[in-house]
């Protein structure tokens, strides 16, 4: 990352400042100062949060503070100790680390039989506090050659943040607006895009105008653009879970009720799924809930999709400055990177969770190689060399060691090495794929010669091996040639992923497709700003970065989500890289022109493409929403499932869609009455098996419509078989869904 | 059952315990080969700031017990993945 001048970088962007290893040039006093109140704030949620739990008292907002507490505890004081020159890793490790340490400690609660979320959280709460004394006792360091001042926005430029803000303001109105009038019932083969209506695609006009006006400025504002994206995550990624008033995603609620078997039992669900080898997420979450004074996870579900995606553009703004060596385009990176998250990977799960890990890890770590490249291209006059092409030039990084990021010293650099040898370990415990991907991203480090931390890879290898061979040994015991017969069926792989899953109705096999198109468009985007930056003594890291993450189709097919996780691994480096060529694309403009003209151009084009990026995010993201929703009425539903369920229960369905999976984990089992698992027509499978309850509803049915091609109203018609039959009654009947339930013995 | 095949279930038996010990020290050694190079990158650095007459070489024993931490390290990780794969690989037969 020596060669940051291929792109313009903006004023005010804070790229680091050239220093010697052991100053601190980044530390601001008034930094410092600013870090006493998050520190302080923080303490005194650490003493706050288990004793409101241990009192059980019913206090406003407890949820949210003790959700505080799990992102902030103990990871603001341990990182505010390491003194990083760059706020945003700061931010963003102490954030990982925080929820890493949750993670961590929940996974030696359950093994170790010492069940107690309070005494745990106190305990947190205890290393809290003394790192806080540690850090507040050392005091502020002198700030090093470059250090100024925080200056206060002028007038004109508060100005134009309050017409921003204003925009923002009414782009959520127009949203909100859009999620109220919005009828998802009719939300077919199309998905989401045929359905939300003008004010949804207003509001996207208006965040995507915003962004661009702040873009094509000379100095962009930052928080401005900060406020945009948010805005844009929250248009994106939350409107069918509020239009709904409920969560969407049945794993979701799968997951809620791993969370709730573990709260109940005090230990993993192991013989139940194999999910419970990876107990640390559910786990935590269960803290998470006793802490929260909820009942379940639910309460978190909704807003999943997205705390992940906002809570991910801090780690995402660090890897695109890295990769793009400019402010400006790695903004443009962040809105480009949630435009194409269509994935649906950031739901309540394991493995959104590991992937903020994940993306911590890659974001400290190129900010290290970054800075250690750009500290010593300041040291060597004339500027870094370029490498020769020879056999000596290939091996050479193997051997290579690159200097101390300006403000780190020897010491702080094993702390923060220990930092993220502590997220990955939170990582390999989380969830079964992230840390295959995380070995091979610190491996390309090391072969690169771009990271000081040479043997991290081999230690979370070694992490990894032993908790799959001991730890997990449930979940490969009995199936291990399963586990490792995809390894190498690339195309088993590539079918199982791709083009198994273009089936059922035309319409949607044709909105499948677009998904495809889309995600091409991202990589084309993505090649040729890898192209165009190619000169760069960097671009074999970063190219060998994006190709470690594809790699994992050599490896497994995941039950056919392979390509899905590729993508979503790969997408903080696609982004910056497609967001290259964006930027060249839309400054490209016809000689000659005025200076005023060009951009107003580029405006126009920028606001145009950002508008395209939403609505695209919008269509492929929503493609499954008519089954991969969960209403209000299917929860009501479920909930009447869970009260009438007694131990050993057996209960009918179609498809497996809604919220029915959210309670009582382990006590009842699934008859599945399509004619595939059955072997019979469902109403003479259910005649035969006779489940106790058979759940019905709306997205079963889109399901079968969609995926299996079956005529609509599949589900209704078998309802009203079995209510003829005289064999069954109902028990619920809502909009959506409809339960019933046997009469009388099988 | 012949004294090869009871040879191989004792070590079967014997490798779960020993490959877990063998990964925790295999972890172990390389941490502390982390720490110990950046305090030798640190001493070089340092070194590089003061002149010739001021600067400590590294003692032999210091170099001897690098050395021989690192052909642990190695060593380490063959046997403890040996280890696993003995416990894991007739899992896998059957």
């Amino acid at each position: 990352m020596a060669d940051l001048g291929v792109l313009e970088d903006v004023p005010g962007a804070a790229p680091e400042r050239p220093g010697r290893p052991g100053a601190d040039p980044g530390l601001r006093p008034g930094r410092l100062r600013a870090e006493r109140i998050p520190l302080l704030a923080t303490a005194a949620l650490a003493v706050a949060v288990p004793a409101v739990a241990a009192l059980d008292l019913a206090v406003p907002g407890r949820a949210l503070l003790a959700l505080a507490f799990v992102l902030t505890v103990p990871g603001v004081p341990l990182v505010a100790g390491l003194r990083l020159p760059d706020p945003l890793l700061a931010c963003s490790l102490a954030g990982a680390l925080s929820i890493a340490t949750a993670l961590l400690t929940a996974t030696a609660a359950l093994l170790t039989g010492t069940w107690d979320p309070v005494r745990w959280a106190w305990a947190l709460a205890l290393v809290h506090l003394a790192a806080t004394a540690w850090v507040l006792r050392r005091g502020p360091r002198t700030a090093g050659p470059g250090a100024r001042a925080p200056g206060r926005p002028a007038a004109r430029e508060l100005r134009i943040r309050a017409v921003c803000a204003a925009a923002l303001v009414a782009a959520v109105g127009l949203w909100w607006l859009a999620a109220g009038r919005v009828d998802l019932d009719a939300a077919g083969a199309s998905g989401l895009i045929g359905v939300v209506g003008w004010p949804y695609l207003a509001a996207l006009v208006l965040v995507a105008g915003v962004a661009a006006a702040q873009l094509v400025r000379r100095a962009p504002d930052g928080v401005v653009l900060a406020a945009a994206a948010l805005v844009l995550a929250l248009v994106l990624f939350a409107f069918a879970n509020v239009a709904d008033g409920a969560a969407g995603v049945p794993t979701g609620w799968r997951h809620v009720g791993f969370q709730r078997f573990i709260s109940a039992n005090e230990a993993s669900f192991y013989g139940l799924d194999a999910r419970a080898s990876w107990p640390a997420f559910f786990a935590a979450a269960a803290q998470l809930v006793h802490l929260a004074g909820v009942a379940d996870a639910s309460a978190f579900l909704q807003l999943a999709p997205f705390f992940y995606n906002a809570a991910a553009l801090v780690p995402l703004l660090v890897v695109a400055r890295c990769v793009t060596g400019s402010g400006r385009i790695a903004w443009l990176s962040v809105f480009v990177y949630l435009g194409a998250n269509w994935y649906q990977q950031d739901y309540f799960a394991p493995q959104a969770t590991a992937f903020l890990l994940y993306l911590t890890v890659l974001a400290t770590l190129l900010w290290s190689a970054a800075a250690a490249w750009r500290s010593r291209a300041a040291d060597r006059p004339g500027g870094p060399r370029p490498e020769r092409r020879r056999l000596r030039s290939l091996l050479a990084p193997l051997g290579r060691r690159p200097p101390l990021p300006a403000g780190l010293d020897a010491g702080r650099s094993v702390a923060l090495e220990g930092v993220l040898l502590l997220l990955a370990t939170a990582v390999v415990v989380t969830h079964q794929l992230t840390p295959v991907t995380l070995v091979l991203t610190l491996l390309v480090f090391v072969v690169t010669g771009y990271t000081r931390f040479r043997r991290l890879w081999l230690v979370v290898a070694l992490l990894f091996v032993g908790w799959f061979s001991y730890g997990a040994s449930d979940f490969w015991t009995g199936h291990l040639s399963a586990v490792v017969g995809d390894v190498g069926q690339v195309g088993a792989n590539l079918d199982q992923a791709v083009t198994s899953r273009v089936v059922g109705d035309p319409t949607y096999q044709f909105m499948q497709q677009v998904r495809l198109g889309w995600s091409l468009v991202h990589v084309l985007l993505a090649v040729t700003g890898l192209g165009l930056i190619l000169r760069r003594p960097d671009a074999r890291l970063i190219a060998l970065l994006a190709a470690s993450a594809g790699s994992l189709v050599l490896l497994q097919s995941y039950g056919g989500e392979v390509v899905l996780r590729v993508f979503v691994f790969a997408a903080p480096l696609l982004a910056p890289l497609a967001a290259i060529a964006l930027h060249r694309l839309l400054t490209w403009a016809p000689r000659g022109l005025p200076a005023r003209r060009r951009q107003w151009l580029a405006l126009a084009a920028l606001a145009v493409v950002l508008t395209g990026y939403g609505a695209a995010g919008t269509a492929t993201r929503g493609v499954n929403v008519s089954f991969e929703r969960v209403s209000a009425d299917d929860v009501r539903a479920a909930r009447v499932l869970w009260a009438n369920l007694r131990e050993g229960d057996t209960v009918g369905l179609l498809y497996p869609a809604g919220a029915y999976p959210g309670d009582r984990y382990g006590e009842w089992s699934t008859v599945w009455l399509r004619e595939e698992r059955c072997e019979l027509p469902p109403e003479a499978c259910a005649l035969t098996q006779l489940p106790r309850f058979v759940l019905l509803g709306r997205t079963q049915d889109a399901a079968l419509t969609l995926v299996e091609g079956s005529a609509p109203g599949a589900s209704r018609e078998l309802a009203d078989a079995l209510l003829r039959s005289g064999r069954y009654e109902v028990v619920y009947r809502g909009a959506d869904a409809q339960l019933l339930v046997l009469d009388g013995p099988r | 059952m012949t004294a090869g095949e009871t040879g191989w279930a004792a070590l079967t038996e014997l490798a779960g315990p020993l490959g877990l010990v063998l990964l925790a020290a295999a972890v172990l050694v390389a941490a502390v080969l982390e720490v110990l190079d950046e305090r030798a990158d640190a001493r070089t650095a340092h070194d590089a700031a003061v002149p010739r007459r001021h600067r400590h070489a590294a003692p032999r024993s210091h170099r001897t017990a690098w050395l021989a931490l690192r052909v642990s390290l190695v060593v380490l990780v063959l046997a403890a993945l040996a280890a696993t794969a003995a416990r894991v690989l007739p899992v896998l037969g059957s």
